[in-house]
Parts: structure tokens; C-alpha cells; sequence
């Protein structure tokens, strides 16, 4: 896979990465969109210690497998694939979720927000709409609490903060790739971008409804997981974080040793 | 029952706490950053049987009896062992992630040379 074409939309290399738990149902369907919307992006799906033929049929797709040795949940399988991403040189990863409901004829929106912007994270967001305006369709009131508690933490505005439908760029991806929350990845990684120093995008996506298997948090108490994840990034806030991380360390880092050292 | 008699059943609970922990400590399993504070919550125990002039204390302010005062100042220690505990799971999580993610990682490079093997010479 090191000598993967660049899609034709971002400038530099991409991989799509997909993690995967149970989802061997959804899969196949995942590859023919990204054959078609995406074609010769490289391919590595995640999977998280599936126990039905997940990790087999993907790599009878031709996808890169990177087998977790059992569930380690979504934030560690996504930090592998951004170390994945670090040690083989590529320039940014789009994170797609296997049960199909980020449609990668919908990351073309993600490389234009990227062209347009340069943030280091881009957002497929559900709520947003082209005008840049929150739809009033927000799904029950935890999901708002939520978007405009990041807000006020962030200082802008974050309309979509569990979407998983990202495109992260270098510096960022070698940040990841050293650290990445593994409680509630999507707001808690999004939360601490500003304290970091990386920029940030959103940009309004038509997701897809789920066909098979059901979300992670779906069946969770909505409310319970908002006050979870409120602790979760009013911990973040406190929290000490490594100069490391920072975006103009990890550039100039990359400008003296290099890529993937993670 | 008497003072007496409470303090020869404390005495006698917490020299089979410590006498536990360090049988514990000499078999390997539990290590001994994790055995400290079963120690002191024994030692604590031994105290107030040894020296009733602490739970007294605890229990004078609080108005309460001095088994109860013994008790507080056990349950004290006790809430620090599972706090202890949690910090150390935590420790764990960490660097069972930090493995976890070496071992996906290798067993992908293994496949992929796995298969640069495999393919048939030109």
C-alpha cells in the first residue's frame, strides 16, 4: 500500500480508514461506494476484535487489516489507524464508519472544506446546512447541550460534536497518533484541538441511516451520556497538556526527524 | 461487651489483616506498592486498639461510640485502598492500549511482508 494514489480532490496522500466491530454485513456495500466515489484511495479498515468474518472479508476486498488483539473500543482502534497512518507516510486520514452511514461520495464536501480552509480537522456535520446555519432538525435537546458546551470550550462553533466523519491532516494526524481520548473520542478530541493550537472546519454532509447492526451509544441513555461526556471534557479542560502536542511542536518535529515517530 | 474485650477483637482482626497481606506480599500476589495500604489500614486498626485515645477522639466530636470511632478511621483507610485501586486500573488501561495498538500494528506489517512473500517472482 506505500505506493497508494492521492484522491484526486486532497492534495497528498490519503487513507481512508474504517473501524470495524461486527460489520461484516455492512462492509461489502462500504467497498462498492468507495470504489466508486473514491477510487485508488488505499484502504485500512480497524477491526476492532469482531468475532464474525469482519477482518476476512476485508481483506478479500484488498483492504490493509489491522486486527486489534481484542475490543479495545473506537478511540484506540482510530489512534491505531492514525499511527498506521504516521508510520506509512500518508498525509491525512479519512475516518469512515463501516456501517455505511458516512457515504464516501460525501467526502468529496470534506476535501473542499480542507482546500478552502486548511483546518486541520474537518467535520461532516449532520446539523449543518450549506448556508453554514444549525438546522433546526437537532435530534433531542442532550445532543444540543452538548454541541453548545464545546462551543463555549472551543470558542466556535462546533454543530456536530459525536460525528465521526472526519478528515485529519498532518500536523494533527501525528498528534493523534501520540494521543487520542479513548472515552469519548469525537467531542473530547475536538475539545482539545483549540488548547493545541490546530484548527478546525465543519462542513454539512447528508449522512446515511444505519441498515445493519446498531450504533455503539444508541441504545445508551442520551442524557447519561451527555453528563458523561461533560465530565469527560471538563476534565480535558483542566487537565495538563503536553507541549508536545502542540501543533508548532509537533511541525517542527516532523521538520527535524521526520514522520511516523510514534 | 467491654472495651476490653473490643479491643482484644480488633486487635485480633487487624494482626490477621496484616498477617494476610504480608502471606499475600511473600506468595507474589500482590505486589508490594499495592500491599502498603493494606498494611496501614491494619495498622490503623492495631492502633486504635493499642491506643484508644485516637478513635476516642473521632468519636467524642462526633458523638459517637468508640467501635464506631474505630470504624470511621478503618472505612477512612479503606476508601483510599479502592481509590489506590482505581488509579492503578487506570495505569493499566493505558498500557494495555499502548500494547494492544503495537500488536495490531505488527500483525498487519507481518501480513504485508506475509504477502510481499508470497507473490509469485517475476
Amino acid at each position: 500500500m506505500e505506493d497508494g494514489r492521492s484522491t484526486s480532490e486532497y492534495p497528498g496522500r490519503v487513507l481512508a480508514a474504517i473501524p470495524a466491530f461486527n460489520e461484516e454485513a455492512s462492509l461489502r456495500t462500504l467497498a462498492q461506494s468507495l470504489a466508486t466515489s473514491l477510487p485508488g484511495i488505499d484502504v485500512a479498515v480497524v477491526d476492532d476484535g469482531s468475532r464474525d468474518g469482519t477482518a476476512a472479508l476485508a481483506r478479500s476486498l484488498g483492504f490493509t487489516v489491522i486486527s486489534m488483539p481484542s475490543n479495545m473500543g473506537v478511540g484506540c482502534a482510530m489512534q491505531t489507524a492514525f499511527q498506521y497512518a504516521a508510520a506509512h507516510g500518508y498525509d491525512a486520514v479519512l475516518r469512515l464508519d463501516a456501517d455505511g452511514q458516512h457515504p464516501p461520495a460525501e467526502a468529496r464536501r470534506l476535501f473542499e472544506k480542507y482546500a478552502e480552509t486548511k483546518a486541520d480537522l474537518v467535520v461532516g456535520s449532520r446539523y449543518l446546512k450549506e448556508s453554514g446555519r444549525v438546522s433546526s432538525r437537532i435530534r433531542g435537546l442532550a445532543s444540543h447541550m452538548l454541541s453548545l458546551f464545546i462551543g463555549t470550550i472551543c470558542r466556535t462553533q462546533v454543530s456536530d460534536p459525536t460525528s465521526g466523519f472526519w478528515l485529519v491532516s498532518t500536523p494533527l494526524l501525528e498528534c493523534f497518533a501520540r494521543d487520542f481520548p479513548t472515552d469519548y473520542p469525537e467531542p473530547e478530541a475536538i475539545a482539545i484541538l483549540h488548547r493545541l493550537g490546530y484548527s478546525f472546519a465543519e462542513v454539512g454532509v447528508d449522512f446515511r441511516t444505519r441498515r445493519h447492526g446498531r450504533s455503539t451509544i444508541g441504545s445508551l441513555d442520551a442524557a447519561y451520556f451527555m453528563v458523561k461526556v461533560i465530565i469527560a471534557l471538563v476534565a480535558d479542560r483542566v487537565r495538563h497538556i503536553d507541549k508536545r502536542d502542540e501543533r508548532r511542536h509537533v511541525l517542527r518535529a516532523i521538520s527535524t526527524h521526520g514522520r511516523g515517530l510514534t | 461487651m467491654d472495651i476490653i474485650s473490643k479491643r482484644i477483637i480488633m486487635t485480633a482482626m487487624s494482626l490477621f489483616l496484616i498477617g494476610v497481606t504480608l502471606e499475600a506480599v511473600r506468595r507474589r500476589s500482590l505486589r508490594e506498592r499495592y500491599a502498603l495500604l493494606w498494611l496501614l489500614s491494619g495498622l490503623a486498626v492495631l492502633m486504635s486498639a493499642a491506643f484508644p485515645s485516637v478513635p476516642d477522639f473521632i468519636a467524642r466530636h462526633l458523638g459517637i461510640t468508640f467501635i464506631e470511632g474505630a470504624s470511621y478511621l478503618f472505612s477512612f483507610f479503606l476508601m483510599m485502598v479502592i481509590f489506590h485501586i482505581s488509579i492503578a486500573i487506570s495505569h493499566l488501561r493505558a498500557t494495555l492500549e499502548a500494547q494492544a495498538r503495537r500488536i495490531a500494528l505488527l500483525g498487519a506489517e507481518v501480513e504485508r511482508l506475509r504477502g510481499e512473500r508470497d507473490k509469485p517472482q517475476p
